[in-house]
């Protein structure tokens, strides 16, 4: 069998069959803990959504992770003990003529300590809960630790006015986004399905598209200052498009894993990246038949003019941010021509890079241009 | 876990039997899923399309039963099954003008005579066992190179090596198998 590079041949491992595919998720274990419980976490979002049969069921038919997550403050215990605490309190207060806190000294109404302590509360909580008391105000924090780190708040409020054993508790429930306990936003009813109260973030929460986009904007950041530097820059910026775009989900581990101590390191790494990685395996296996890449316009407007592309394996082509249109042209059998438009500091500037093939069979940059 | 242990750990806690099934079989899922999407969904695609599977394998447990093959063969259908209906979407909002039929993800289209078509099938083995042989953490390196894409970096990072050591060792593996399929006339 021939083939026209020297590694041609390893790209047949890019086609496995069945049996090669169960050994190659053997071999190389693709996911990791992360991995498995952000899949974990859709699932259950979907097994959610979908219906009502996902979690254990307890004797009475109540979804356990529900009670677990929320819902303890329903549990008859609760209500019995926190019915308990409230009499106790008015009863006590009344006899013993403690005073309301906040209520002036001269009010006449008999008034009542509306403390709930740490200890009663705990007693009727679940596992992974956590109380806080205070003066006037019960506050009950609870924190579920699953795979998405849900974290919400009950908050347990008595009335400011004197206390009678007849009222009702009010119960409301915020988010963690809620500044203030007191600044509850949603009052619900017991009898509310409790799911839906808690805004449960997901994978892709806005902290960690701060963590990508500062490390991204960073990188580009060396990128600029590269272009700044020297001319042959432009050559690498179509590298650093390439990967950074490869895969938008890490490209941000390419920054951070990497110890770029200075302009260079970066140019070196970069420059890596272009003899093998890069080049060999995305361009050697252009053949004749083939036209030049096309690349399409990303409909991701999430770009940002970050110069956004994704190499399509199955379509053989990268899809590209904006409306820039690179294509590759093949000279002959080692030498392409890659051309590309691009969004440089000082403006719109276009690279064309010349690409040969070196006695070793790589492919490596034989020289750069760039022009408005 | 066996999959008789699994039925009942999925009738007593669906919770559980997920999170085991993850465990057990999430790395050939995300594989099957990653073979068919590769190129035109971002991970994040590809760990949403794994989710789905899993979702409806716990969905259509009911049609499972042990005589029908290993819960890994229905985990391997409905997966492959779910990437394509994946790759279509993504390729539809992607406005991509190419329409894959299903068979042709399943028949490779070809000229190739029967003869040739056998000659690929024996190469195919050598050279996979060719990657085998080279042990660890060269197989894994040609394997995230060629097959996951990864990039040096990438692969560094998860074998916690340097991005140089990786460069070198996979420079040195792609000779060495090249050698060997040369030795042996496979080239």
């Amino acid at each position: 069998m021939k083939y026209k590079n020297k590694y041609d041949f390893l790209n047949q491992l890019a086609e496995p069959d069945d049996a090669e595919l169960e050994e190659i998720s053997e071999i190389c274990n693709p996911l990791d803990n992360s991995s498995k419980s952000r899949i974990m976490a859709l699932c259950k979002e979907k097994m959610d959504m979908k219906n009502n049969n996902f979690y254990e069921k307890n004797d009475s038919g109540q979804n356990v992770d529900v009670i677990k997550k929320i819902s303890w403050y329903k549990h008859p215990s609760f209500t019995i003990a926190a019915s308990a605490v409230l009499i106790t309190a008015v009863v006590g207060g009344s006899l013993l003529g403690l005073k309301k806190f906040g209520v002036p000294d001269d009010t006449q109404t008999p008034e009542a300590v509306t403390t709930i302590s740490t200890t009663q509360l705990q007693t009727t909580k679940a596992s992974d809960t956590t109380i806080i008391s205070t003066t006037g105000t019960a506050f009950a924090k609870t924190t579920v630790s699953d795979t998405l780190s849900t974290t919400s708040e009950i908050i347990i409020t008595t009335q400011t006015e004197p206390v009678t054993a007849d009222e009702d508790i009010e119960i409301t429930t915020v988010n963690t986004e809620a500044e203030m306990p007191n600044e509850a936003v949603d009052e619900i009813q017991p009898q509310e399905t409790p799911e839906i109260l808690i805004e449960i973030p997901t994978q892709n929460d806005a902290e960690n598209y701060e963590i990508l986009d500062s490390d991204a904007y960073e990188f580009m950041d060396a990128y600029y200052k590269i272009a700044s530097l020297e001319s042959c820059a432009p050559g690498i910026s179509f590298d650093l498009k390439t990967i950074i775009s490869h895969d938008s989900f890490n490209y941000c581990v390419l920054v951070t894993d990497s110890d770029f101590q200075s302009v260079d390191d970066i140019r070196n790494y970069m420059h890596h990246y272009m003899t093998d990685s890069f080049i060999e395996k995305y361009h050697s296996s252009l053949t004749d038949d083939e036209d030049p890449i096309y690349f399409n316009a990303a409909e991701d407007e999430d770009s940002q003019q970050r110069l956004f592309c994704k190499y399509r394996r199955r379509t053989d082509s990268l899809v590209w941010c904006k409306d820039t249109v690179p294509f590759v042209e093949k000279l002959s059998d080692d030498a392409y021509t890659v051309s590309a438009e691009y969004y440089a500091v000082t403006g719109r500037k276009t690279l064309k890079m010349n690409v040969v093939r070196d006695n070793d069979g790589l492919f490596k940059i034989n020289s750069t241009e760039a022009y408005y | 876990m066996k999959d008789k242990e699994w039925l009942v750990l999925l009738k007593k806690s669906p919770q559980n039997a997920l999170s085991a099934l993850i465990d057990q079989y999430g790395n050939y899922v995300y594989t099957i899923v990653y073979s068919k999407l590769k190129g035109c969904a971002d991970r994040g695609e590809i760990e949403e399309c794994v989710s789905d599977v899993f979702v409806e394998i716990i969905q259509n447990t009911d049609k499972y039963t042990e005589s029908k093959g290993s819960l890994k063969v229905f985990l391997s259908v409905i997966a492959k099954r779910t990437a394509i209906n994946a790759f279509k979407r993504i390729s539809y909002r992607q406005n991509t003008t190419e329409f894959i039929n299903d068979e042709d993800f399943e028949i490779s289209a070809s000229n190739k005579t029967p003869y040739e078509e056998t000659e690929n099938k024996i190469f195919r083995e050598k050279l996979w066992d060719t990657v085998k042989s080279l042990g660890e953490p060269d197989s894994t390196i040609i394997i995230c190179q060629y097959f996951y894409d990864m990039t040096v970096s990438q692969i560094a990072n998860k074998l916690e090596m340097s991005s140089a050591a990786v460069h070198k060792r996979s420079q040195r593996a792609r000779e060495r198998i090249r050698k060997i399929l040369e030795n042996e006339k496979y080239l």
